[in-house]
């Protein structure tokens, strides 16, 4: 921006100085090009000075190319804003070319805050920028997936490969005390920071609930934006950072920018990659015979009588039958459905202009098809924006967005793909899927159509209009709307011989407005004011309808639906939503000199979500700054760049639930009359809460910046106390009262953390070689404070597989509640006796009633009440389920054009329950195949340490004794055993670019031009004996349905015109 | 340069106190319910056997009310049930307890023996974790003695129930002893301890009548229990008396699965009076069920079986069979006597 401003008054300093070098001798004239240094792009208007005092001879055009006569042998210094300047000799008949380093001093980087922008130096909140240059180099559907580790304190998960869909994210901990569903397919409510793109609030937690909602495409907002068009990506993490957009901030911001046009002379860009997505290690099976001779042996071995061993063998026809070409296969399900594909993007862009005029348009293509068969991903983007500015106080930007999103997610829900999870696990010795399988699972993962498109259009207008000096009047409007179809079809086949044809379609809608004034005024160039106040409006509508037509004359007749009464269903669904929120805010800051800053604001939101006593919010905040390398004591030291501290306070609220927890919910009593008449009245499942209040997130953050040694060394330290309070949580109501259960908002918690983050440079910036690194990370401890009703603890139980959460006040929010499984029973003798009985430690059954005793490698469960009964009563307090570090490491190295990039993300001290360990020892379980879902895949065991015969001492109790294994269950999910520590450090992507030089790109008339290969995750450190550790629910749990995270290998360009 | 590193050092420490003053994290305790209280309040165990209250596995006297687990549970206040103290419940006695799983399976007594050792315990004991309630078989039976039986009132004890979120009290307990009876099934009253009635074996089964044409019921056989009073052993004889209270050779229930009966050590001994065991006592040695018990695992089950042709036609086979426990070591027999009438043995 600051480039075009000087722009007239270098044409200016170029004519002086011309008509000045006409007087001078052995002038010559000197050609070259400015680059930035490791991105490889030109630099346009960069001033070229000379002499002492310096003057200007030049600047470089929109190519980054110069001419420029000087006196031969002179120095010539090449400066630009955000760049370290560059000093040269000039040698006449020489292309000279110019590498500018970017100017590494995070103070004077531009950042916004509260929808205004100001510089670093002025923020009392706790921000981080993230350049967009860093997300280019890798092929992502959503760009979350490349912030990890990037910012300390942001938590990002990319727990699942499934192509358009995102991890979680949550900011500085936990934010929420919500789940919903159980067992594995338990969730944390999502909490992801409010996306602010090109200053439109997007709104990223509902209806994109990790895809588990279960109709619709659920594609993440994110995944829309394709990355090449992003410019860059503001974290705001604290709460006077995020003050202004306190009506939806609690969970924290990110503002997402959009590239926009700066260059005089139009730029066409393209940039595409080619990239192979590859399936992760599959785990082993046992196939063919190998799985047939274990199952028989496991029957004859672990049965009382070889009898009635060879009884049952002989009664199983996969097992006896082995002839039978039905039963003799040797098939890999596994093979079936994880398949590496090819994938390609493509972006063009074309900008161009100066500050009076700018525009940009980006042409976005990205296609994936997932590892997993029939899922997919494919976005087409089509965004412009513009910039006016006729005159120097008024300013108008517009900008449309439209991005198409088509995804395929098989017939799973997106983030988990059961049928594929089950499917994938059947017996070796079951024929493969034709059109009849004998897995019905395998079928539906293979042969479900299923297609989905979320269609977005974003539009935003800005206008800016200073009406006297210092006060501007600014109005933002902006409309969204997204529509969602999701087309489903169930073969014949594997729908009870009735095809079955789904179609969903949603919309929804955000309108938002925000208008205000703001003044600035500086007295002296001392005493900086702004002041400024605003309000802001919401409205959000969203409705969902269904149709649903079982039964089609044929599988190739999919549609138009005809009628077909009682196989017809359909209508819409009971989450539509209505909501407004109205607030105003006002904000004042002051600083003395760029020294002593002050923040204050305070906001009053009002939202329709809220309950009928409590609807309005009050948010006030407050920051100080003291940017103490401007006190005179440390102004001339040579060590010192910068450096500051800063302490905040202040409190935002995000509202939460739906408008039904407040206000209820009225039925027609299933279309019950009374005296002829339709009744309706209020749902008796849920008491509506008039005193809902939405979350309210309040941070005291202290941070202190430090820059040494010319940018070796930068250094940024933030320790916070967050509160949430008003967390939603759902609570059970004695049974005397007519409600069931109450969403109440009672709940608090806490999170403490500490953050960092270091960036190095050990090579000086002049040399060919440069060379940084970078690394962040954030402690995190959350606390539970308060429980609804003053209780102390609360278990939300666990139906379906008995992996119950407590919540304690005093603990971490979420601990997991578990038997406490010592090892095996090593011999007859080592377990447990009652010593009044003499019988052994028993096992209950899950109702309570069957007790069966325990033998030598049976689990040594801790008995914790003494009683000699393994059962409800023995449950310990465990493991956490929400990590306690993560954070990054970067590294970014360059030589000449070669540039090394290596991302590397990290999460430590983090318990998951590791259900598909699990699973593979259950597998054991059932030799004879009486399992339901039919006979299951062998898992080789060879890895795991298990009980065998009498001695051994062993972590992990005996996989074979199937007669007993229903009563003892030893390998249930609910124990210790599988609880492990899910601590990783992985790389993330390492990306080798090269620059190609001008000179040979030149003829093709290609200003610019790089090429690079990257592979994205292609390495994990963990001690996790599952598969991925960070393919798991935000609740720490590894299913086997998840669907998992690809590892890529891109071969990428990109050309500027 | 000094009044800058004191203002320094002055906001620091205002920081750390803001810090400190916000960061109030709750203790993170324990929850206890004050409505957490036993479901059963009168305990009336029989002494001279070790008993486990409650002693069915799924039965659950102490309802905790969503309080955390483990809790804590101690007797205290140990009284006669006029406020009397009752010291016997604060001594020790040795006791036999048990150190590894009782399984059926022992071949000898020693191997039995090293599962089991004497250990020093109270006589009554709450479970420190489970609230169970054990009532202890000393090793001398005298200290019984001093224990108060039914029908006098008993004791009256309280439990503090505790944990780290607190503590309560379940006040007035009561603990009514029943005086000691060896040996099941018995015909003694349980408070009075004056015998009524007769013991029956729970089988009599198609044995018949000798010179009638009738079979036996289980009412013209008595059960007999003797303990010598003399001898330390550690065996268990059946004898077989007809109505002349002459011996009946065991050889004769000639179907009997000897060695299949009773969990004892080395082969039965016969003699044409009787047949005898090398046991272990108590018998059952545990609460579980082996082949030796009954379904419940509470009770040693036994029976003796012979059979006959009836008529030349058929064979019917015959059945004298008891459930029975004996709590107190020593040399036991049981006898059961035909006390009216003859079995008769021979194929007609």
């Amino acid at each position: 921006m600051y480039k075009h401003h000087i722009k007239p008054f270098i044409l200016l300093l170029t004519a002086l100085s011309l008509s000045l070098a006409a007087a001078a001798q052995e002038m010559v004239t000197v050609k070259g090009i400015v680059y930035e240094k490791g991105a490889g792009s030109p630099v346009p208007g960069v001033v070229i000075f000379t002499g002492k005092p310096p003057r200007g001879v030049g600047a470089s055009g929109g190519d980054g190319s110069f001419s420029i006569t000087v006196p031969a042998g002179t120095e010539v210094t090449f400066q630009a804003m955000g760049f370290n300047p560059s000093v040269m000799k000039a040698k006449a008949g020489e292309v000279m070319r110019v590498y500018l380093v970017v100017k590494e001093n995070k103070l004077t980087e531009q950042v916004v805050i509260g929808y205004q922008k100001k510089t670093k130096e002025t923020v009392t909140g706790s921000t981080v920028v993230i350049s967009g240059k860093d997300l280019q180099n890798v092929p992502v559907s959503n760009v979350l997936e490349l912030l990890q580790g990037k910012v300390a304190g942001m938590n990002i998960q990319n727990n699942t490969g499934a192509p358009g869909y995102a991890g979680t994210i949550q900011m500085r901990g936990l934010s929420t005390l919500s789940i919903s569903g159980s067992g594995d397919n338990s969730f944390l409510s999502p909490t992801s920071p409010l996306f602010v793109i090109d200053g439109v609030p997007v709104d990223p937690n509902s209806n994109y609930e990790y895809g588990f909602q279960q109709a619709g495409p659920g594609l993440n907002p994110l995944s829309l934006i394709p990355p090449e068009d992003i410019e860059s990506v503001q974290v705001l993490k604290d709460a006077q950072a995020t003050a202004l957009y306190g009506s939806r901030g609690a969970y924290g911001v990110m503002l997402i920018n959009t590239k926009r046009g700066k260059s005089k002379v139009p730029i066409v860009q393209y940039s595409g990659n080619f990239f192979l997505s590859l399936p992760p290690r599959l785990r082993n099976v046992l196939g063919g015979n190998a799985e047939r001779q274990q199952r028989i042996w496991q029957v004859m071995t672990y049965t009382d009588s070889t009898n009635k061993a060879r009884g049952d063998i002989n009664a199983t026809p996969f097992l006896a039958d082995s002839l039978n070409p039905y039963y003799n296969n040797s098939t890999n399900w596994q093979g079936l459905f994880y398949k590496p594909t090819w994938n390609h993007t493509h972006n063009v862009s074309v900008s161009g202009g100066d500050d009076r005029f700018n525009y940009k348009a980006n042409l976005g293509y990205y296609n994936e098809k997932g590892i997993l068969k029939n899922t997919d991903f494919n976005r087409y983007t089509l965004s412009t924006n513009m910039q006016y500015r006729p005159t120097d106080r008024l300013r108008i930007f517009a900008a449309i967005t439209t991005s198409l999103g088509q995804n395929s997610k098989g017939s799973g829900n997106g983030i988990t793909q059961s049928d594929v999870g089950k499917a994938g696990k059947q017996s070796s010795l079951l024929p493969s899927p034709a059109f009849y399988s004998a897995s019905a699972s395998a079928v539906a993962a293979l042969r479900n159509e299923n297609i989905n498109k979320t269609a977005n259009i974003r539009t935003n207008l800005d206008i800016d209009y200073e009406l006297i000096k210092g006060l501007h009047a600014t109005s933002t409007f902006s409309f969204e709307n997204t529509t969602g179809t999701e087309d489903n079809f169930i073969p014949a086949a594997i729908k009870g011989n009735s095809a079955e044809v789904k179609s969903f379609n949603d919309r929804n809608h955000t309108l938002y407005s925000r208008s205000g004034l703001s003044y600035f005024k500086s007295i002296n160039g001392k005493h900086n004011l702004t002041f400024s106040a605003f309000n802001e409006l919401y409205k959000i509508g969203y409705q969902a309808t269904m149709l649903r037509q079982r039964g089609t004359p044929s599988d190739d007749i999919k549609g138009p639906i005809g009628s077909g009464g009682s196989f017809n269903a359909g209508g819409v669904l009971d989450n539509a939503k209505d909501f407004r929120s109205v607030s105003i805010a006002g904000a004042a800051s002051y600083n003395y000199k760029q020294k002593y800053v002050i923040d204050l604001s305070f906001r009053r939101d009002g939202s329709s979500q809220a309950g009928k006593n409590t609807p309005y919010a009050n948010n006030p905040s407050v920051g100080v700054r003291w940017n103490f390398n401007k006190e005179a004591f440390l102004e001339n030291k040579t060590w010192l760049d910068y450096g500051s501290v800063r302490a905040s306070w202040g409190r935002n609220v995000t509202p939460q639930g739906n408008i039904f927890d407040a206000y209820g919910t009225y039925t027609d009593r299933d279309g019950r009359r009374y005296n002829d008449k339709p009744v309706s009245g209020i749902d008796y499942d849920k008491l509506p809460n008039a005193n809902l209040k939405p979350v309210s997130t309040t941070q005291l953050n202290g941070g202190l910046d430090l820059g040494l040694w010319k940018g070796k060394l930068t250094m940024e330290f933030d320790a916070y106390v967050k509160t949430v309070d008003n967390s939603v949580m759902e609570w059970r109501l004695p049974d005397v009262n007519g409600f069931k259960t109450v969403q109440t908002s009672e709940a608090s918690l806490m999170n403490l953390g500490f953050e960092w983050n270091f960036t190095y440079r050990p090579i000086q910036q002049q040399n060919k070689w440069s060379w940084t690194i970078g690394f962040n990370g954030a402690v995190n401890r959350d606390y539970l404070t308060r429980l609804p009703y003053g209780a102390r603890e609360y278990m939300k139980y666990d139906s379906s597989n008995r992996q119950s959460i407590l919540y304690r006040v005093g603990r971490n929010a979420f601990t997991n509640v578990l038997l406490y499984t010592r090892d095996a029973y090593a011999t007859p003798g080592s377990v447990q006796a009652d010593p009044a009985t003499g019988r052994p430690i028993m096992v209950a059954s899950p109702d309570g009633k069957v007790f069966t005793y325990m033998e030598a490698g049976d689990p040594r469960w801790v008995d914790l009440d003494g009683n000699y009964i393994i059962g409800d009563a023995d449950y310990i307090y465990a493991g956490n389920s929400q990590p306690l570090i993560n954070g990054g490491l970067t590294s970014y190295l360059q030589y000449g054009q070669w540039t090394l990039n290596i991302s590397a993300a990290y999460t430590a001290v983090r318990s998951i329950l590791n259900n598909s360990a699990q699973a593979r020892f259950a597998s054991l379980s059932d030799p004879l195949g009486k399992d339901s879902k039919g006979p299951q895949a062998i898992v080789p065991l060879d890895k795991y340490d298990y009980w065998v015969k009498n001695g051994d001492r062993t972590r992990y109790p005996n996989p074979y004794d199937y007669e007993r294994y229903g009563k003892i269950r030893p390998y249930r999910v609910d124990q210790t055993l599988f609880e492990e520590d899910g601590s990783y450090f992985k790389i993330q992507y390492i990306t080798l670019m090269y620059n190609i030089p001008r000179d040979k790109t030149k003829r093709l008339g290609i200003t610019s031009a790089r090429t690079y290969v990257t592979v994205t995750n292609p390495f994990l450190f963990t001690r996790y004996s599952g598969p991925n550790p960070e393919n798991v629910t935000g609740l720490g749990r590894d299913s086997d349905d998840g669907y998992p995270v690809r590892k890529t290998i891109t071969l990428g360009m990109s050309v500027q015109f | 340069m000094k009044k800058n590193n004191l203002t320094l050092a002055v906001l620091a420490g205002a920081g750390m106190c803001v810090t400190a003053a916000c960061v109030k994290i709750p203790a993170d305790a324990d929850y206890i319910s004050p409505s957490a209280t036993y479901t059963q309040t009168l305990f009336e165990p029989v002494l001279g056997r070790t008993s486990l209250i409650p002693g069915d596995p799924g039965t659950n006297i102490f309802n905790k009310d969503n309080s955390t687990s483990p809790l804590n549970f101690k007797i205290i206040n140990m009284r006669g049930a006029n406020g009397e103290a009752a010291d016997i419940f604060n001594k020790t006695f040795p006791v036999l307890v048990w150190k590894e799983p009782y399984t059926g399976l022992e071949k000898t007594r020693e191997e039995i023996d090293r599962k089991r050792t004497i250990e020093q315990r109270r006589l009554f004991e709450v479970r420190e974790h489970s609230g169970q309630f054990v009532m202890w078989r000393p090793e001398d039976l005298a200290y019984l003695n001093a224990i108060k039986k039914q029908p006098d009132p008993g004791y009256k004890f309280d439990v503090e129930v505790s944990n780290s979120g607190g503590s309560k009290i379940v006040r007035n307990l009561e603990l009514k002893p029943l005086r000691p009876q060896p040996y099941e099934p018995n015909a003694f009253d349980p408070v009075t301890g004056n015998s009524y009635g007769e013991v029956t074996p729970r089988v009599v089964s198609n044995i018949k009548v000798m010179y009638e044409d009738q079979t036996m019921g289980s009412m013209m056989v008595k059960m007999i229990f003797y303990k010598n009073p003399d001898t330390k052993g550690n065996t268990l004889t059946f004898e077989f008396r007809d109505s002349a209270y002459r011996p009946i050779d065991p050889k004769l229930f000639r179907t009997t699965k000897w060695e299949e009966m009773i969990h004892h050590f080395g082969t039965a001994r016969f003699t044409p009076e009787a047949v005898t065991y090398e046991v272990a006592y108590p018998i059952p040695l545990s609460v579980r069920p082996t082949r030796y018990t009954n379904g419940a695992g509470n009770r040693a089950m036994v029976s003796f079986t012979y059979d006959r042709m009836v008529n030349g036609q058929f064979r019917s086979a015959a059945i004298l069979g008891t459930d029975f426990a004996i709590y107190e070591p020593g040399d036991w027999k049981i006898v059961f006597w035909f006390h009216k009438r003859n079995p008769d043995f021979k194929d007609n």
